[in-house]
């Protein structure tokens, strides 16, 4: 399976145009959130800052580049750690509450965050940065110009890839164990003397600096960042696509991503009337496959131990 | 002097509108723990069908409002049974479908009535209150006292009812409710049509005011949510409190700033109100 | 019912764009044997701002059908259908990139955006690809821009003659207050005019941005009432904001002029306020049922024609942006014409030899001065007044002599809003 997808994700920019090469580098960017989204959910809790951290990631690939020259491995380990850090000013409020005010509550920093990147001309105001120069190696002469879709989908794959293994080992780590049982049962953990909210804060920081990385690849892939990128909307369709691909496996969200996007993409005949027939999809397949995409495949049954019998947990509050 | 009258009854106004929004979205969770994305919209139908009827029928202001709410409760109800009764274990995966309703109400206002028409509807009560300078137009006031009205109806009817009885009962203790003989489906139902009404009934008040695009849900549902946070969710009193507190505050801010610090502003208060109380000025506290 | 009528437009449409999205994934000599040249729109078709997006593309396309229909386009003796693909940016500058890429990949000859928030992102990827685009933004505008044209609107450039008009027929008004949606669209404009009052010895006495999101424009109008204007600036707010503002100025009691670029709704505004109110308002578009149009827009060719076809196939969905998308068509059109070739660098040159004709008349390249490129296309731009109810052409204006005039204050009222090419980020 993972074999088949390699190959598949390798050969794109050989079979593909210009269009549909960035069109995989923007899913292998999309990957990487919802997995790292992923990390947030296995511990219960629902987010609506996740791509505004990205965001974080973005804006200060674009403040590295633009203002101090920095190079694509600089920017990228300043943006997971930006990202990082902003996560973990804003856990310290924010982890005090949960479900929906939880949910909220990131939607209301997050948005206060693109805001302000929105009003003050340092971060570029509502235009944003524009401008941001493709990483370009010369590895004692055999230079490699990333502004070259295909090269700069190999870049984004391998960076990604990369990523989703520590992803992977993480989960089946001790400390990906104790989020699950977080999510499961959260008083017994609690009884047993772990201390749910740090290890909580730890998934909202350890996703953010994935998240970062995701948004440096995104400033580099597009060569700008505009706030607009980052506004709810992107946020609804990340837990969209986590939700339809499900979240009890690894490689459900990871599923929900493509497939999804994918399909977004193969509606754009149905032009004004796209995000219809979208809303459409999205009830049918809430309907007829209410676990997601992953549950449909059988992986499940696969990969996810312990899983549990109903349904997603849910994400309400005030009961 | 005279500007801050006539911001107070801006705040007032928006006020006003907001708790009609707010309280049908925290009725909604009460009952069926439904974050509903689709309220927006729903408000939405009700100034869209408050055109359709009323100006573009030629059937009136008030028929367009009796209109609004009819089509409101009906989508309410229809979207209730076709699609959230099914998802009653699921709260997730009934997000997931509000949001499609939300995608298909928006997409299906832009391809019906056009994304670049003009709707506009007529107050039923055209003039202005002027009074020594101060100027009012009449229909504010009228928003301000039907949403008045309505509100308290809605309290009368949830306090001194049989209906209202089943559906306090429902949102405390669903198995305890059902042991009682209530039927889940219908109360849920019914309070998914009041719920809409509301939103629809907000909507058609505001039709004569804001701008009818398909996407005027966007922001009113925004706003609705750091609302219902602000007063704790599934609390309606909270909720209205709050709307009251936070239009206050957004319309003071964004005359004497702009609406942009307001936007921020109103954030940082939910977050600082959440940080304080993580439930909410009168939700129930929670086990963390 | 004409709904009906409109559905089958519409499906019509569908099928078309199905057609062509088939298209893109087969090589084009599957086609028939008339030769076609590919434009693309590259604009909103989703979401809120597709009210300039849709009117704009399906402007471009009554106009491609109106060229077609009367033999094509001439290179060099060989007839060339035009042919307009769209793809939705979404108003994003990261998907109208992607849309870009698109175009490439389907060989598009010449991409027209909105412009402004959309831009961004698509200047690197068209110097490297030389893709020749249009912009209806003058700002985008800058000194690497070199594939970028403006060739038709040069938004906000018309806003100083508008204020030199007012100060000829109001001598004595003293101040103005301002408003507009905070975006490069709000901020541009008012930018713009922020200069004009200053070279026209107005005291701004209210500046305020509001929010996209805003609902309620109340609050806003009754804090620029309370600084007391002679003149109330909402410019370039959307149509139907514009129409909720002058509303609101209405019913608070303003009474004197109100400008605004576009006065889209005119008629709903006489509606909701009076004949009276409304009478001396100024703005910058002339209208299309006008039955002198033809005389002043004489570099579009037919004028009320092309009006009269895109109101029996769009019914209620003009706007200003339905004949821009055409006019930056009309201008690449005589390129093409001259040039005898699409080819991007061959055809810039040329156009830059031979300026072509602007949709009121002559017209010059210009902008080194304040974007560092010569890529706008500059002539003369009307200003109606509102009488009795509907605009009328008041005067026509020099716009770059306007300028040319007051550039020490436009520089430093641009500096403020960090708009020139060397504070971009």
């Amino acid at each position: 399976m993972t074999t088949t997808l390699a190959i598949a994700a390798c050969a794109v920019p050989f079979v593909a145009g210009d269009y549909y090469t960035s069109f995989a580098t923007e899913i292998a960017i999309t990957v990487l959130m919802l997995s790292s989204y992923r990390i947030v959910v296995l511990t219960g809790e629902w987010s609506f800052a996740h791509v505004v951290l990205q965001g974080a990631g973005a804006y200060t690939a674009a403040i590295m580049v633009k203002d101090h020259g920095a190079s694509f491995p600089i920017s990228l380990v300043a943006g997971s750690i930006v990202a990082a850090a902003i996560a973990a000013v804003l856990s310290m409020p924010l982890l005090k509450m949960r479900g929906f005010y939880f949910l909220m509550g990131t939607f209301a920093a997050a948005e206060a965050i693109r805001l302000l990147w929105r009003k003050f001309t340092y971060f570029g105001g509502t235009r944003g940065f524009s401008g941001i120069s493709a990483p370009y190696f010369d590895f004692g002469g055999v230079q490699i110009d990333f502004g070259r879709s295909a090269n700069y989908y190999f870049l984004t794959l391998a960076v990604v890839a990369a990523c989703l293994v520590l992803l992977w080992r993480l989960e089946r780590s001790r400390l990906g164990k104790v989020w699950k049982t977080i999510e499961q049962q959260d008083v017994l953990a609690q009884s047993v003397g772990i201390d749910t909210r740090r290890y909580r804060r730890i998934a909202f920081v350890i996703a953010a600096a994935f998240a970062g990385i995701a948004g440096v690849l995104l400033a580099y892939a597009f060569g700008s960042v505009t706030p607009n990128r980052f506004s709810l909307n992107f946020a609804l369709y990340l837990m969209i696509w986590a939700i339809v691909g499900g979240t009890r496996t690894f490689f459900g969200v990871i599923v929900g991503g493509i497939v999804l996007m994918a399909f977004d993409e193969s509606l754009r005949f149905a032009e004004q009337l796209r995000p219809g027939v979208y809303g459409v999809i999205l009830i049918l397949v809430m309907l007829f496959w209410p676990q997601g995409l992953e549950r449909l495949i059988g992986w499940t049954g696969l990969y996810g131990r312990g899983v549990s019998k109903a349904a997603p947990v849910s994400s309400e509050g005030g009961a | 002097m005279q500007f801050l009258v006539e911001t107070v009854l801006n705040s007032a106004m928006a006020s006003a509108s907001t708790a009609l929004v707010v309280v049908g979205l925290a009725l909604i969770f009460g009952v069926m723990r439904i974050e509903n994305f689709a309220h927006g919209e729903l408000y939405m139908v009700g100034a869209y069908a408050t055109w359709l009827f009323g100006t573009s029928f030629g059937a009136g202001y008030w028929v367009g409002f009796a209109a609004a709410i009819l089509v409101t409760a009906v989508l309410g109800a229809a979207i209730e049974i076709l699609l959230l009764r099914r998802l009653r274990n699921n709260p997730m995966g009934a997000l997931i479908v509000t949001i499609g309703v939300l995608l298909i109400l928006q997409t299906g206002a832009a391809w019906f009535f056009g994304i670049n028409s003009n709707l506009l509807v007529d107050a039923p009560v055209s003039g202005v209150l002027s009074l020594g300078g101060f100027n009012m137009p009449w229909h504010r006031i009228v928003v301000i006292a039907a949403a008045v009205l309505i509100l308290t109806a809605l309290t009368v009817i949830l306090r001194t009812t049989k209906f209202g009885w089943a559906l306090r009962a429902v949102a405390q203790d669903k198995d305890a409710a059902n042991l009682q003989g209530i039927s889940i489906g219908r109360i849920s139902m019914s309070a998914m049509a009041l719920s809409a009404a509301l939103a629809g009934a907000a909507g058609s008040l505001m039709a004569p005011i804001v701008r009818i695009s398909p996407f005027m849900g966007q922001p009113v549902i925004i706003t609705a949510f750091i609302v219902i946070i602000l007063g704790g969710i599934g609390s309606m009193e909270g909720a209205i409190v709050a709307a009251v507190i936070y239009s206050t505050f957004f319309t003071f801010v964004s005359v004497y700033f702009d609406t942009t610090i307001a936007n921020v502003a109103g954030l940082c208060l939910m977050l600082a109100v959440l940080i304080v109380k993580p439930s909410g000025l009168m939700g129930k506290a929670q086990k963390v | 019912m004409s709904r009906i009528n409109l559905h089958l437009t519409r499906r019509q449409a569908l099928v078309g764009a199905v057609a062509t999205t088939s298209a893109l994934a087969m090589p084009s000599v599957l086609r028939a044997a008339n030769k076609i040249v590919k434009v693309g729109a590259l604009a909103p078709l989703t979401g809120d701002l597709a009210l300039w997006g849709i009117p704009a593309k399906n402007g471009a396309e009554v106009w491609a059908n109106q060229v077609n229909k009367t033999g094509g386009i001439n290179v060099k003796g060989e007839r060339y259908d035009v042919q307009v693909v769209s793809f939705d940016g979404a108003y994003v500058a990261e998907k109208t990139l992607q849309g870009a890429r698109a175009f490439v990949d389907q060989d598009v000859k010449y991409t027209m955006v909105i412009g402004g928030d959309d831009w961004s992102a698509l200047q690197d990827f068209s110097n490297r690809n030389k893709m020749l685009t249009s912009t209806l933004y003058v700002s985008d505008l800058n000194p690497t821009s070199k594939y970028l044209l403006a060739p038709v609107e040069v938004h906000p450039f018309y806003f100083g003659l508008g204020v030199e008009y007012l100060r000829k027929v109001e001598p004595n008004l003293k101040t103005a207050a301002l408003c507009a949606q905070d975006d490069i669209t709000g901020r541009t404009s008012l930018a713009y005019w922020r200069a004009g009052f200053d070279a026209h010895g107005f005291e701004i006495v209210s500046d305020a941005y509001f929010d996209n999101s805003t609902t309620d424009f109340a609050p806003i109008v009754s804090s620029m009432l309370q600084a007391k204007p002679d003149t109330v600036c909402i410019d370039t707010t959307y149509p139907s904001v514009a129409l909720l503002l002058v509303e609101q100025l209405f019913t608070q009691g303003y009474k004197g002029r109100i400008l605004h670029a576009g006065l889209e709704l005119l008629p709903d505004m006489v509606a909701r306020t009076s004949k009276e109110f409304m009478e001396g308002s100024i703005a910058f578009f002339p209208r299309f049922d006008d039955p002198n149009i033809n005389a002043s827009a004489n570099g579009f060719s037919d004028a009320a024609g092309f009006y009269k076809q895109f109101e029996k196939q769009f019914p209620k969905q003009w706007n200003n942006t339905s004949w821009e998308f055409p006019g930056c068509l009309e201008v690449w059109k005589q390129g093409v014409e001259t040039a005898g070739t699409f080819e991007p660098d061959d055809l810039l040159a040329s156009l830059k030899a031979n300026p072509p004709k602007h949709i009121f008349g002559a017209a010059r390249w210009w902008g080194k001065e304040l974007f560092g490129i010569d890529n706008a296309l500059v002539g003369n731009w009307p200003i109606v007044a509102v009488k009795n109810g509907s605009v009328e052409i008041v005067e026509i204006g020099d716009q770059a002599a306007w300028f040319e005039a007051h550039k020490a204050i436009v520089e430093k009222r641009f500096r403020e809003e960090k708009l020139m090419p060397d504070q971009k980020r």
